[in-house]
């Protein structure tokens, strides 16, 4: 999350801290995801099972 | 309700763009769910007694409703705003959901139809739209990432929601009180899931841009207008009736395979020293939508740095040859046809993520979601055309005698055809005319900025 990434040029220094809320932001949406995903690997599998 | 207005929704300073992804995943992959609706079909069908086609026409309905609302609600989305539009979606999405909770435990079945169907439906549209143009003025400088994680989260609700709604079955048993338990869990989970999506989103403001970065910055390179083009005039123009044919196409080759997926790596490999079982074709399905999801997210990504036009020759060129590959060679080794049809799937989901990312470069930012809305009638009619294509050949075939590859012959011609069309289709497309484009207003630093027509700034 380079510095780029926050909304303001001018008011850079001032700029809330983010990280916090980044992480959960992301691990809200990313657990569900991996779950899913673990799921679907363990279904693949089985085209390969003889 | 003000909160939820646009002028609210402007991001202040300090916020990360890197936080708009994660809002606009919260309501993919909750809307997303309406692909692992099949789930719910055998328990449906055993409880209220109805058959696979009655089981089936709450989805149906729900994937109609999808086109109109994304077409018809567009302008609105683009006007009130994605925290609106989330809002709004959150609420039928879930009430749907709720109030087909209602309609099995009264064991009325029309009610199921009407809440997931026609309520639900409409969550699933203005869902689908809602980030799309949001995101696109947050990552300027990488549209199709940011579109490509957005609609891989579409892809990716299938894969959460199948083995939830599979476990919660089993857990409440498959009885109108345990179907209308699931039905409401999943009402109330997916509004909590689907609340940070509403709470977390913002518009930037109109002159924000990534550091470093400036509207001209991809013009010699890529396809990219710095002018405004509205909704209403957009399909006026040849070049969204264009994407329109590549769209179709491209989800048609796609869902012909995705629909008819474990039956057909059945049939192909029937005849052979190598045959396929029932229960390793669940696996093929499962690889499927892997490569669907994941193509979402890599060729769109791609697509920022190859630029939107030739990502599209490569969907259409090689997903034809592909098929050609599977015609000639596709029943001489199960790992090649998986191997093809990933890579066929692939595009599929490539070409969904990358449409709002051309869309921008043809038409700008201005009402870019709504033009996608519009364009999504695209995808409704290829949800019907393909697996009417693939089915239909395949029935008649079984009908005159036949069996295995041959079963698909025909069908896989006519996806070769279908994609070359769409390959034409892609190669016609130019830089909308200037008569198209919106005055340049405040609200328009695109077009503020741009100081050329469309025509003498762009370059295919």
């Amino acid at each position: 999350m380079a510095e780029d990434e926050t909304t303001t040029a001018p008011a850079e220094g001032a700029a809330p801290n983010r990280v916090a809320l980044l992480v959960v932001a992301w691990l809200w949406v990313t657990l569900p995801f991996l779950y899913g995903l673990y799921k679907l690997i363990m279904n693949a599998q089985k085209l390969f099972q003889h | 309700m003000e909160l939820l207005e646009r002028s609210r929704t402007i991001a202040k300073p300090g916020w990360s763009r890197w936080l708009v992804p994660p809002a606009a995943l919260a309501i993919h992959l909750s809307i997303g769910q309406a692909y692992a609706w099949s789930v719910f079909k055998p328990p449906l069908e055993k409880t209220l007694h109805i058959s696979g086609t009655g089981s089936a026409l709450p989805f149906q309905l729900a994937i109609v409703m999808l086109g109109l609302s994304a077409a018809f609600g567009g302008t609105l989305v683009e006007r009130k705003g994605p925290r609106w539009a989330m809002f709004v979606s959150l609420v039928a999405f879930c009430s749907g959901l709720l109030i087909s909770s209602l309609g099995v435990a009264l064991s009325q079945y029309w009610i199921v139809v009407l809440g997931y169907g026609f309520v639900g439906g409409i969550g699933l549209g203005i869902g689908y739209i809602s980030p799309v143009s949001t995101l696109i003025k947050w990552f300027p400088d990488r549209p199709g990432m940011a579109t490509g994680i957005a609609i891989m989260g579409f892809g990716g609700g299938a894969l959460i929601a199948s083995p939830w709604s599979s476990q919660m079955l089993t857990s409440f048993g498959v009885t109108t009180s345990g179907i209308s338990k699931a039905f409401l869990i999943h009402g109330i989970a997916y509004a909590v899931f689907m609340a940070l999506g509403v709470a977390l989103i913002r518009v930037p403001r109109p002159d924000w841009r990534p550091a470093g970065w400036t509207p001209d910055a991809n013009a010699p390179k890529k396809l990219v207008t710095t002018a405004n083009v509205s909704a209403r005039n957009a399909v006026k123009t040849p070049q969204f009736w264009l994407l329109w044919i590549v769209l179709c196409f491209n989800v048609t080759a796609g869902i012909g395979i995705l629909e008819k997926a474990a039956p057909m790596i059945v049939d192909f490999f029937k005849n052979t020293s190598t045959p396929v079982a029932t229960t390793a074709a669940v696996g093929f399905t499962a690889l499927l939508s892997l490569a669907n999801m994941l193509g979402r997210f890599v060729w769109s990504s791609l697509s920022d740095r190859v630029g939107r036009k030739n990502i599209y020759r490569f969907y259409l060129g090689a997903g034809a040859l592909l098929y050609l590959l599977l015609l000639t060679a596709g029943n001489s080794s199960t790992q090649l046809f998986v191997i093809a049809a990933m890579a066929i799937l692939s595009f599929y989901g490539g070409g969904f993520a990358t449409i709002p990312a051309y869309l921008r470069d043809l038409f700008g930012t201005f009402q870019v979601g709504a033009i996608h809305g519009r364009l999504l009638t695209a995808w409704s009619v290829a949800g019907v055309l393909g697996p009417l294509i693939v089915n239909a050949i395949a029935d008649a075939g079984k009908s005159a005698g036949h069996t295995g590859s041959s079963l698909y012959t025909t069908s896989f011609y006519i996806m070769i055809a279908l994609l070359v069309i769409g390959f034409v289709a892609n190669e016609l497309i130019r830089p909308v005319s200037a008569k198209f484009h919106e005055p340049a207003t405040d609200e328009q630093p695109a077009a503020e900025n741009g100081s050329e027509s469309a025509e003498s700034t762009v370059k295919n």
